[in-house]
C-alpha cells in the first residue's frame, strides 16, 4: 500500500476532479468535486481563454490513529477548460463549500444595437 | 468470495479484506442497485476504528449512519445543484442520487459512542468497540434447610 505525506505534493497522485458545467444566458457555471480542499488550498485562474482549477487538500491521518488500510488517498486536483464564450474577466466568482468548488464566469453581454437619438 | 458469518477476528485487516471483497462484488455486478459505491480509508487505535470517506457536495442532514451489532451502514443522497433547474447542463460527471455501503466488522460497535463529523466534504465516523462486561461470579446457594 502506498502512503504519502500530504505536505509533499510531488508524491501525491494528481487527478482531474469530476466536474459539471452549466450554462445560463448570463453565465457559465463550473462545479467540481474537490473533497478535502478549502479556501486556502484552492486556486482558480483564467489565462487567455483557459480556465484552470487546482486544489491541494491537506488532510492528515488523525492524530493518535494508525492507518489500517485505504481504498483511496486524497489526491491533488487539477483540470483545465477552454472557454469559448466571451467572458467578463472582472466578474469571475469562485466559492467552495463541503468540498464542492463552484466557479461562475459571467458572459460579456453584447451591446445593444439601439441608437439613442437626441432631440435638439 | 463466499459470505463468512464468523470472520476471523484479525481486526481492521479482516475488515479491509471484507471491504475489498465487497468492492469486487459491486464491480462484478454493475446492475445491482443504483447507488454509488463509496471508497473508505480506515484508521485504528486501541479499542476503536475510524472510517474516512469523501462525500463532496453532501449535506450532513442527508447522511444516514446505522449501527447494528458489528454492521455499519452508511447511506444518503447527493445534493442537487441549485443551478440545475434553471440552467442548461453542458457537461455532467458528478454523481447524482443515492449512495450506500455496508461494512461488516470483526467487533461489536458501541452505538452510544459512535461519533461522526463532516468537514470539507470528507466524512469521518469513529466506532468504539463495545466493552465486554467483566465476568461475574455466581455462587451456588446451598439448599435451604427445612
Amino acid at each position: 500500500m502506498r502512503r504519502s505525506d500530504p505536505e509533499k505534493p510531488s508524491e501525491r497522485a494528481r487527478v482531474r476532479p469530476r466536474t459539471d458545467v452549466f450554462e445560463t444566458p448570463e453565465a457559465l457555471i463550473v462545479v467540481a468535486d474537490v473533497p478535502g480542499a478549502d479556501h486556502d488550498s484552492v486556486e482558480v485562474s483564467l489565462q487567455e481563454d483557459v480556465l484552470t482549477l487546482r486544489a491541494r487538500p491537506v488532510v492528515r491521518a488523525p492524530e493518535g490513529w494508525q492507518p489500517a488500510g485505504a481504498e483511496f488517498e486524497l489526491p491533488e486536483y487539477e483540470r483545465s477548460f477552454r472557454v469559448t464564450a466571451d467572458i467578463d474577466r472582472e466578474g469571475l466568482e469562485a466559492g467552495i463549500l463541503n468540498g464542492r468548488l463552484r466557479v461562475v464566469l459571467r458572459k460579456r453581454l453584447p451591446r445593444s444595437n439601439r441608437i439613442e437619438i437626441e432631440a435638439r | 468470495m463466499p459470505f463468512d458469518p464468523f470472520p476471523n477476528p484479525f481486526g481492521p485487516l479482516q475488515a479491509l479484506r471484507s471491504l475489498q471483497a465487497e468492492f469486487q462484488r459491486l464491480l462484478a455486478e454493475p446492475g445491482r442497485g443504483r447507488s454509488t459505491p463509496l471508497a473508505f480509508a480506515l484508521f485504528q487505535k486501541e479499542g476503536s476504528l475510524l472510517l474516512r470517506t469523501p462525500l463532496p457536495s453532501v449535506e450532513a442532514r442527508d447522511i444516514s449512519i446505522e449501527v447494528d451489532g458489528n454492521v455499519l451502514t452508511l447511506s444518503g443522497q447527493y445534493g442537487a445543484e441549485p443551478d440545475e433547474a434553471a440552467a442548461t447542463a453542458r457537461h455532467v460527471e458528478r454523481p447524482r442520487g443515492c449512495f450506500s455501503r455496508t461494512l461488516h466488522l470483526s467487533f461489536e460497535i458501541d452505538p452510544a459512542r459512535v461519533q461522526a463529523r463532516l468537514e470539507r466534504g470528507v466524512l469521518e465516523v469513529e466506532m468504539p468497540h463495545r466493552q465486554r462486561s467483566a465476568p461475574v461470579k455466581i455462587r451456588v446457594q446451598p439448599p435451604a434447610e427445612r
